[in-house]
């Protein structure tokens, strides 16, 4: 999930692993062209690996690449929602503390990522699912005050108490951003009937955009801290001048067609 | 980044400099100690000659203005050297520059990003050189741009997006192959490097 060169030519590499959560190791030799190792613990590898008891860190011994994600390789956008995820699992969960939940889901979302499955509903379906494992799930569908269920309107999300005001007690918040009734919709239909729903809703770019900000600022919160991967995400595929008008310019494959779903 | 508690035992000049030690990469506390007690035992002579050699780097080596290598002179040697093509190898960092002109197969010029597209770590485009690059290949025509970043992840990422601007411009681009390492053992190879070695093969 993230790496970091040490000496001349070994790594600190950070795994995600089943049984011992966020897990720092040192890859002998990884740097090197001729590395056994090296190739089996790139960025978003599923891989099996064999350790030595370290004195500080174990070491990794042997490594057997169980599903490389190649298309996280040559696709930037699935690239940079993989580098989102990770970052996510990075920033939430502390090291060698046990959380199989969070480590199937991530195995399952950068599968789903490799196989062109709509990034923006994997991401989303994946963010709302590590809230909710972390105990981060935002409150959906009753107001966090007087406990009402919510109507189909535009209602203040509350990052600090991780749900949403009705129009009765929205007096009680400043500054909370306002969610259109299409993003609470989106949400609870991912969180009630799953990503196979969400692939086939019809997202408009203003929608996903809200999403997005959405979920970003509600991390944020979480977290405390900023997150850098959607960001450079967008500088890559939107950022000035990667647009170029161009004749004949082959348009960019990144976002798939919306219900683009594997074969 | 200070790693160790020391013990007043410990003289302020020596701490400062296990402080500084331990700043460069792959130096954790232990050597920087053993570096610092080093220094301190070696001849003055010794001393001084690695003091000015820091300070020198610092105040002599510039990037070039055109291709952003590090150097003595602006432009650098290899800009200047009328008996190079105009095509353009990118590479990550300054220390790729030297591997590849090691091979001596390269006849053209370079252009050093100074990293990769890393969005974990927050480096976005606006933090390599690539608008310099666009502005350079729009000003001096080189046929054929070589993407020579990093086989890993993030070097193939930034290889992915300069193709997407490049290509446009109307240069060849071209991006070094990869498959197996001299002296290597078939067995040993990862699918990904032996699946992209099989698709480049070359009838003998």
């Amino acid at each position: 999930m993230s790496r970091m060169a040490l000496n001349e030519a070994d790594r600190i590499v950070t795994l995600f692993t089943p049984a011992y959560g966020k897990y720092r190791v040192i890859a002998k030799g990884a740097r090197r062209p001729t590395s056994r190792l090296g190739p089996h613990l790139e960025y978003f590898t599923h891989a099996r690996l064999q350790m030595a008891r370290g004195r500080e860190l174990d070491v990794v011994t042997g490594a057997e690449t169980l599903r490389p994600h190649m298309l996280l390789r040559t696709d930037l956008t699935a690239f940079g929602h993989a580098s989102h995820m990770a970052e996510v699992v990075l920033r939430l969960t502390e090291e060698r503390q046990e959380n199989a939940a969070v480590y199937h889901l991530l195995v399952k979302s950068l599968a789903l990522l490799d196989e062109a499955v709509d990034p923006f509903a994997v991401t989303r379906h994946f963010e709302l699912a590590v809230m909710t494992l972390l105990g981060y799930r935002p409150e959906l569908y009753r107001c966090i005050e007087c406990g009402r269920d919510l109507e189909a309107e535009p209602n203040p999300f509350v990052a600090s108490r991780g749900g949403f005001l009705c129009p009765v007690c929205r007096h009680r918040t400043t500054g909370s951003p306002m969610l259109s009734i299409n993003a609470q919709k989106y949400l609870r239909t991912l969180d009630r009937h799953g990503l196979g729903a969400a692939v086939r809703l019809r997202v408009p770019d203003g929608l996903r955009d809200e999403l997005e900000a959405f979920t970003s600022s509600y991390l944020r919160h979480i977290a405390e801290r900023d997150f850098h991967s959607l960001r450079v995400w967008h500088a890559v595929t939107d950022g000035p001048g990667t647009s170029p008008p161009s004749a004949g310019a082959s348009p960019p494959a990144d976002r798939p067609a919306p219900g683009h779903a594997p074969g | 980044m200070s790693l160790q508690r020391r013990s007043s035992a410990t003289a302020p000049p020596v701490a400062r400099l296990i402080d500084e030690l331990g700043k460069l990469p792959g130096i954790g506390a232990k050597t920087a100690s053993r570096l610092a007690y080093h220094v301190l035992r070696a001849s003055r002579e010794d001393a001084v000659a690695l003091a000015e050699a820091i300070l020198d780097v610092k105040e002599r080596i510039v990037l070039c203005g055109v291709c952003f290598n590090t150097t003595e002179e602006d432009p650098c040697s290899i800009c200047r050297d009328p008996t190079r093509d105009a095509s353009i190898c990118v590479v990550q960092e300054p220390l790729d520059v030297v591997a590849l002109e090691r091979t001596g197969q390269l006849k053209g010029k370079y252009h050093v990003l100074h990293g990769a597209i890393s969005p974990v770590e927050g480096i976005g485009p606006d933090r390599l050189k690539i608008q310099e690059l666009l502005r350079r290949v729009s000003q001096e025509d080189p046929g054929e741009i070589i993407l020579a970043t990093n086989l890993d992840i993030t070097g193939e990422a930034t290889a992915t997006y300069l193709h997407r601007l490049l290509v446009p411009l109307g240069v060849t681009v071209t991006r070094p192959a990869s498959g197996l390492p001299v002296g290597g053992d078939l067995e040993y190879a990862d699918e990904v490097t032996l699946g992209r070695a099989l698709a480049g093969r070359r009838p003998l």
